[in-house]
């Protein structure tokens, strides 16, 4: 008779425990974490993105009431960790062993940079921690058979695929002359637009990668005017794009067209007048009618942040709405079933239709293709949501 | 074919005189105090940004906001100098350089910080350009010419500057001799604070140049600063002919095997060519001012 007493009220405090420890594991907030490049060489990019992710957590917690879980079947706030990398590969990946040991959070949102996004994603891998890639496309980072992530971008061998469009259809341009700054993304993108465009028939004229903190270019300026390019393409950062388009002036180069991968309002307030005409690769601009752009427009406004100047506020934005989708749609906060939501995402983003290469993860976004005209940035490609027409040849006397 | 080398010529030439300007600067500094000035590279991006900024606000030609660096500049050495450097004069050689390097990096830090939280991590650059000319098939352009005089002018005034003004004898001396420098009645803490005011004032200006030519941001300096004592090492410490003549080398250096082997080889094949001139001359091209 003990003994049965015995039995019993160690089953009752077995319950006990089981129950309170399914009350302890109910979520009382979604943690989202990342770090930004807030200072260090990619910080010219990056600028108050903190504060975006600050007023989008804001939004979603003030406006939407959090987001739903359907485990709890109900909606949970969201609260954000933004750490700064200070644009170092080491200091990110400490920051996000961080975010998923310390800070617990329940999915991840990548860095700037390809260069520090690939160590990063090995802390997703380890931890067993959904990621969301936001501006990186390096292929390498999507080829290593890599489960715990997901990115946003097309891989960036397909980074001009828009421009080129354009180009094909209009059948004015015969040739191209590349120049690559020498960083991971840059001479992956210029890797990617030669064999991209030779398909479409444009003839290859001169190509040279050259390293980054190049400061005289007049090697390439003697051999670029010898072959005397249609285009010139360049793909690069902005401090190297500025410099290189400041030197051929100085040269008196005058090719029809200037294509640089890289040119936000910094790029077009350094040059002037200079900027004027140049096309390039952008991403959130206006007369894109995708998405939910209210909210978009309303994060944009709280942050004071001009999509003008910083390209890749379209980007971070879009890795939060697939966070928010995959959150949604997942059948808990477990990692397993995120991850599993994660992989499944399609919807109409602010930047059009995000959805998954379902072996490597990339995305299905490409850069859109832009020309900066008196002043102001116009998409011209894809032609469908062109707000002004290309303008070809560069009339710049 | 000669046209093109010529052009490389000319364009190694310019490119080695902007080197040379600010390399001067670092150079006298550490040849009088043994002070490896680290934050050199952020006083060329302070230069730049004060273009940028006065060029913006105000739409004045580049060359006479130069005029408005200057002294600007040589004061701000001199509060540098007597803010930060000399309290840490008195110490044994090898402490101080070891010091020394300690504070100039965690001022360069605070100045690259600062700069980005006030005018934002941004690149700037002023647009200003100059047409440019040709001559026998040759293109050159008149903004690198015109900069390339300067730098021509400013090295002879320098000259001048040291042969002839009493200062710039207390500079030599001190250089040759520094005990004996003192020996003879020369102000040794104050002349220090005049070299510094001059090697910051040609950091000002060879930041004025810079931004003309390429981009600044607040991160640029301690890349540059590497460079520069490159080139005061091939050059050989505390002299100004050195410094040009190692500017000059390794942009000639650097344009010659950009042409030749390719972009991507310039900076290895400069950095190669200084490496062979320390293993012949390890004390540098020349001595002393």
């Amino acid at each position: 008779m003990r003994k049965t007493w015995l039995v019993l009220i160690l089953a009752m405090a077995i319950f006990w425990g089981t129950i309170q420890v399914s009350i302890a594991q109910e979520k009382k907030e979604i943690v989202v974490g990342m770090t930004l490049c807030l200072t260090g060489r990619f910080a010219v990019d990056v600028g108050p993105f903190d504060q975006m992710i600050k007023a989008w957590e804001n939004y979603v917690n003030k406006k939407q009431g959090g987001l739903y879980v359907k485990a709890y079947n109900k909606k949970l706030p969201v609260r954000t960790i933004v750490y700064d990398d200070k644009s170092d590969p080491a200091t990110a990946v400490k920051f996000y062993e961080r975010l998923v040991t310390v800070d617990k959070c329940d999915i991840l949102m990548g860095p700037k940079s390809s260069p520090i996004t690939f160590p990063v994603t090995s802390v997703p891998e380890k931890y067993h921690i959904p990621m969301v890639v936001s501006t990186a496309n390096t292929p390498q980072i999507f080829s290593r058979g890599f489960k715990w992530f997901v990115g946003v971008q097309q891989i960036s061998t397909a980074w001009e695929d828009h421009y080129f469009d354009l180009l094909e259809e209009e059948k004015q341009v015969k040739t191209i002359g590349y120049v690559g700054e020498d960083t991971p993304h840059t001479r992956e993108v210029y890797e990617g637009a030669i064999p991209n465009a030779e398909k479409r028939g444009f003839k290859t004229v001169f190509k040279e990668i050259a390293p980054a903190g190049t400061t005289d270019f007049t090697p390439i300026l003697l051999k670029l005017k010898a072959a005397d390019p249609d285009v010139i393409y360049v793909s690069s950062f902005t401090p190297f794009g500025v410099t290189f388009k400041k030197q051929t002036k100085e040269f008196g180069l005058k090719p029809r067209e200037w294509h640089f991968t890289h040119f936000d309002i910094s790029f077009s307030s350094a040059l002037g007048k200079d900027a004027n005409y140049v096309t390039g690769a952008h991403h959130w601009l206006p007369g894109l009618p995708y998405g939910n752009l209210k909210k978009f427009h309303e994060i944009l406004k709280e942050t004071k942040i001009d999509t003008e100047q910083y390209l890749d506020v379209g980007l971070h934005y879009i890795a939060l709405e697939v966070g928010e989708v995959a959150i949604e749609k997942s059948a808990s906060l477990k990692p397993d079933d995120l991850l599993k939501s994660l992989w499944a995402v399609n919807f109409e983003s602010i930047l059009g239709p995000i959805y998954f290469e379902q072996t490597q993860g990339y995305g299905s976004f490409k850069q859109f293709a832009a020309q900066y005209i008196d002043g102001k940035y116009y998409l011209i490609s894809p032609k469908k949501f062109a707000t002004h027409k290309h303008i070809y040849p560069n009339p710049t006397p | 074919m000669l046209t093109v080398l010529v052009q490389l010529i000319l364009a190694g030439v310019l490119q080695g005189g902007t080197y040379a300007l600010a390399a001067f600067g670092l150079s006298l500094i550490f040849c009088i105090t043994e002070i490896l000035n680290i934050t050199h590279g952020e006083f060329i991006m302070l230069g730049g940004l004060v273009t940028y900024i006065l060029f913006a606000a105000t739409g004045l030609h580049p060359f006479l906001i130069l005029l408005i660096v200057i002294p600007i500049f040589i004061f701000l050495g001199f509060g540098y100098q007597k803010a930060f450097i000399k309290p840490i004069l008195n110490r044994p050689p090898r402490q101080l350089l070891f010091s020394s390097i300690v504070v100039t990096v965690g001022i360069a830090t605070a100045i690259e910080d600062t700069t980005s939280f006030i005018w934002g991590p941004t690149v700037k650059g002023v647009s200003f350009s100059m047409p440019a000319f040709t001559i026998c098939g040759v293109v050159i352009s008149s903004l690198r010419l015109s900069i390339l005089v300067l730098i021509i002018g400013l090295t002879i005034f320098l000259h001048f500057y040291l042969k002839k003004t009493f200062v710039g004898k207390a500079i030599r001396a001190i250089l040759q001799n520094r005990e004996g420098a003192m020996v003879i009645g020369i102000n040794v803490p104050r002349i220090i604070t005049v070299v510094f005011g001059i090697a910051i004032g040609l950091a000002g200006v060879a930041g004025v140049f810079y931004v003309l030519l390429f981009t600044i941001g607040p991160f640029i300096g301690l890349p540059l600063t590497i460079r520069y004592i490159a080139i005061v090492m091939l050059g050989g410490s505390g002299s100004l002919l050195g410094s040009l003549v190692g500017g000059l080398i390794l942009g000639v250096a650097e344009t010659f095997a950009g042409f030749f082997l390719g972009a991507h080889w310039s900076l290895s094949v400069a950095f190669f060519t200084l490496v062979l001139v320390l293993l012949l001359k390890p004390e540098g091209l020349f001595r002393h001012v």
